[in-house]
């Protein structure tokens, strides 16, 4: 009924040079089918969702769309940042084609789905990325489109927010409606699609079910290591047909947000749900990690430390932190099983690669299978004289997830740099959690004390601004009072200022400031309400 | 040869039925533009009136008390043309960045590019009809003589409308490609200004030759703001309404208007590339 067709498109700028964006991309979307897109940066994606909602015009082949589409292509798409939350939402409605009336009936849903009640009224240009996430978004689920067009949008907002959208979103699944998923995280497009294609370099690089397309993707990008691993197969099995059964499990993250995907050295919580039909009193849990070349490489239950437990008839829930993960990238599986004790040869429920986990490869690159907490020092020129005891390498007690592999010591404990404990910069605009834990804020500079070993360093400072900005913000970086460099930042996405730093002969502190022109409101922990005006976070800290 | 006429018709009554299905945007577009006009101003709305006003006070302290301009009634024959000239250059001053100022817009939902400028100059429009109606009533409250020729008014200011929308159109096309333009601009509304006779009657202006051309018939017969401005004045307090003269200003508008559009259709394509 509905069918989408492009055909052999680019799109050629006027210079002499030309680039196709998209060549030779043909396809069709059934109505009611979900097609995920993936695919690195710059590969086109986007592109296909643009020439797919009009902004765009292919310069040859054609696009066939049946059906009313909404595209979720970036934040604050036909969003004015003069007018207010309620005027967006009718102006946005407006260019859907849904009337004054009809976006009227639909406006309170809006509203309480986006949770902006206090602030519908104030002008969007004081919303921040996440804010505006959260209008966008309620507004496409609202109008219900034949077509629903998503790209990567739900990178932004918090944890509780994005969770309400896949949510949402699985139930736009459900009900059968259309749906494009651009997204360069491969695990989300498998949870939404059941159709996926890969793009690159802005030609169909695979194009097929899921779980085929995704697994293609992670090896090539996982590089040569994990794609030389044999894939096993790892269709799930279920086995066991007793009293007490697995309805539900899933892997959350440190936020608590399910995630299939996790990078060496983060936690992962496996949460598993169960229903029992009678009580029993020896009943044991237990989960085993897979590789997915079929290494087992982990096995675990509640008889280790719980012993036996007892159920009792009804749903329960049981919970095991795993981590932090000294995995090597690839993909694992997890197994579940259900027995009672002594039983544990014939389970009560089994469920074999119930669970994918993914994990990452981190910048800076692993090899090898394992991820050992370690810390080089490599000691100054000396008198010849052998390295004396405390020289020695320390194993660094504390694993946390970026700074395994770094020389540098947290800032000093009680570091007096600002009056309210809150301001901090780094949270929430940082892909690694919490990390630095302390950059502090005194109105317009922002300060963060390391101490770098001996070794020469880079720096990595990323800055954006959350809100739509009418005009760049200008910046200084100094390190110990002294300007390094000047930035300027002006748009929502990352930018990254790099700084080299010259290698010392001793432990030296240095004072990091990041210093702006003018007054912004820093990112704040916590999410409501939501002020933010200036994102700034010491993203990275590598050694040559 | 027939084919590709009944083709060319039945493009444009899909262009026209694509705008009037995107009507409901366009209220709401021209709604949002008068919004926020004069959002965060204390005066609001009263703006577009005391602006108007505020421009006459300066010319009569020019014109009348500085060089004792004899033209009866100075007030209202300048309200009269002022309101029109801030009308028609505020069409196309806002045109010109209708297009190039909405790149969030453009880049990222699909609609009729056409709105953006015509969203501007009706925005204008509704500004303007309600200053004039204003002027009006001021006319019948302070006795002036009016006549019946009023009754051409909504079909001047019709006409005045479809000039500055075609204008508003092609300036925006135009601009995408060429910023330049928005530097022409300004200076030429300066010009466009002072040869159009809001604030002087053609009157006193001397017939003068240039290179063997009248200067007087080509500066304000080919300037179609020229005969507006002078409709205006004719149909409200003279009771005249030069016929041919505006006649060839309705050819001139619906031809910038029909080149507005054509320039639009044409090219919109492209806008979220270069924007």
């Amino acid at each position: 009924m509905f069918s989408l067709l492009l055909a052999a498109f680019g799109n050629a700028g006027m210079d002499v040079e030309q680039f196709w964006a998209l060549q030779d991309v043909s396809f069709t979307v059934e109505q009611g089918e979900t097609l995920g897109i993936i695919g690195r940066n710059g590969s086109g994606k986007s592109t296909i969702l643009k020439l797919l909602s009009r902004t765009l015009r292919p310069d040859e082949g054609r696009i066939e769309v049946d059906g009313s589409v909404f595209g979720l292509l970036e934040l604050g798409a036909g969003f004015h940042p003069d007018l207010t939350g309620r005027e967006n939402i009718f102006l946005n409605g407006s260019f859907l084609g849904v009337g004054h009336k009809e976006m009227g009936l639909l406006y309170p849903e809006i509203v309480a789905f986006s949770e902006l009640e206090r602030f519908i009224d104030t002008p969007i240009k004081h919303y921040s990325s996440g804010m505006y996430m959260r209008l966008g978004f309620s507004i496409a689920l609202a109008v219900k489109p034949d077509i629903l067009l998503i790209d990567e949008v739900l990178a932004v907002g918090d944890a509780a927010f994005a969770r309400k959208c896949y949510d949402a979103l699985a139930e736009v699944k459900r009900a059968k409606r259309t749906m494009l998923f651009v997204s360069h995280d491969p695990i989300q497009v498998r949870r939404f699609c059941d159709q996926v294609m890969w793009i690159e370099e802005g030609r169909i690089r695979s194009y097929g079910p899921a779980r085929d397309v995704i697994q293609e993707y992670l090896q090539s990008t996982q590089g040569p290591m994990t794609a030389e691993v044999h894939m096993a197969p790892t269709d799930p099995a279920e086995e066991g047909d007793g009293p007490v059964k697995i309805v539900q499990s899933v892997l959350l993250d440190e936020n608590g947000v399910e995630t299939h995907s996790a990078l060496p050295g983060e936690t992962v919580t496996l949460r598993v749900r169960y229903e029992a039909e009678r009580y029993l009193d020896d009943v044991i849990f237990g989960a085993a990690l897979r590789r997915s070349d079929g290494l087992h490489v982990y096995e675990t239950s509640t008889a280790e430390s719980q012993g036996p437990v007892s159920v009792q008839p009804g749903y329960g829930t049981v919970e095991c932190r795993l981590g932090p993960l000294p995995l090597g990238p690839g993909a694992y599986h997890i197994s579940l099983a259900i027995w009672r004790e002594g039983e544990r040869m014939s389970p009560l429920h089994l469920l074999r690669n119930d669970l994918a986990l993914f994990m990452g490869k981190p910048r800076g690159g692993h090899r090898g299978t394992t991820v050992i907490p370690h810390q080089w020092r490599v000691a100054a020129a000396d008198s010849g004289v052998l390295p004396s005891v405390d020289k020695a390498v320390k194993p660094q007690p504390d694993m946390t997830s970026s700074s395994m592999s770094v020389p540098w010591s947290m800032p000093p404990e009680g570091l007096n740099m600002g009056r309210r404990e809150e301001e901090y910069l780094g949270d929430g605009w940082h892909p690694v959690e919490n990390w630095p834990p302390a950059v502090r804020w005194i109105g317009r500079e922002a300060r963060v004390v390391l101490t770098q070993d001996v070794a020469r360093g880079t720096l990595v400072i990323s800055a954006c601004r959350p809100m739509h900005a009418d005009r760049p913000v200008k910046g200084r970086v100094t390190v110990n009072g002294e300007e390094i460099t000047t930035f300027r930042v002006s748009g929502i996405d990352f930018e990254d200022i790099v700084l080299p730093l010259d290698p010392v002969n001793e432990p030296t502190r240095l004072e990091i400031g990041l210093v702006m022109e003018e007054t912004f409101v820093p990112a704040v922990v916590g999410i409501d309400p939501d002020t933010r005006e200036l994102g700034l976070a010491i993203r990275e800290i590598r050694i040559e | 040869m027939e084919k590709s006429e009944a083709r060319g018709l039945s493009a444009i009554a899909g262009a026209v039925s694509e705008v009037a299905s995107f009507s409901e945007l366009l209220r709401t577009m021209v709604i949002r533009d008068l919004k926020l006009r004069y959002r965060n101003s204390v005066l609001g709305f009263l703006w577009s009136l005391l602006s108007p006003l505020l421009m006459t006070l300066v010319f009569i302290l020019v014109f009348k008390v500085l060089t004792q301009t004899d033209i009866p009634n100075y007030p209202v024959f300048l309200m009269a043309g002022l309101l029109p000239w801030i009308f028609t250059q505020g069409s196309v001053a806002g045109g010109l960045h209708s297009v190039t100022g909405n790149a969030n817009l453009i880049n990222k939902v699909y609609f009729p590019r056409e709105l953006l400028p015509l969203s501007v100059v009706l925005a204008g429009f509704v500004q303007f009809v309600i200053a004039y109606i204003l002027l009006v009533a001021v006319l019948v409250a302070f006795r002036i003589e009016l006549h019946a020729t009023i009754v051409f008014l909504p079909l001047i200011m019709l006409l005045n409308l479809v000039f500055a929308a075609g204008l508003a159109m092609v300036v925006a096309t135009v601009n995408v490609f060429f910023r330049d333009l928005q530097h022409l601009v300004e200076i030429g509304l300066l010009a466009w200004f002072f040869l159009t006779p809001i604030f002087y009657t053609l009157a006193i202006v001397r017939n003068t030759s240039f290179l063997g051309l009248d200067v007087h018939r080509w500066v304000f017969s080919l300037n179609p703001m020229a005969t507006l401005v002078t409709d205006y004045r004719y149909v409200l307090t003279e009771g005249y309404l030069p016929i041919r003269h505006t006649a060839v200003t309705l050819v001139v508008a619906l031809f910038l208007f029909g080149l507005g559009w054509y320039l639009m259709r044409r090219y919109s394509y492209r806008f979220a590339e270069i924007v």
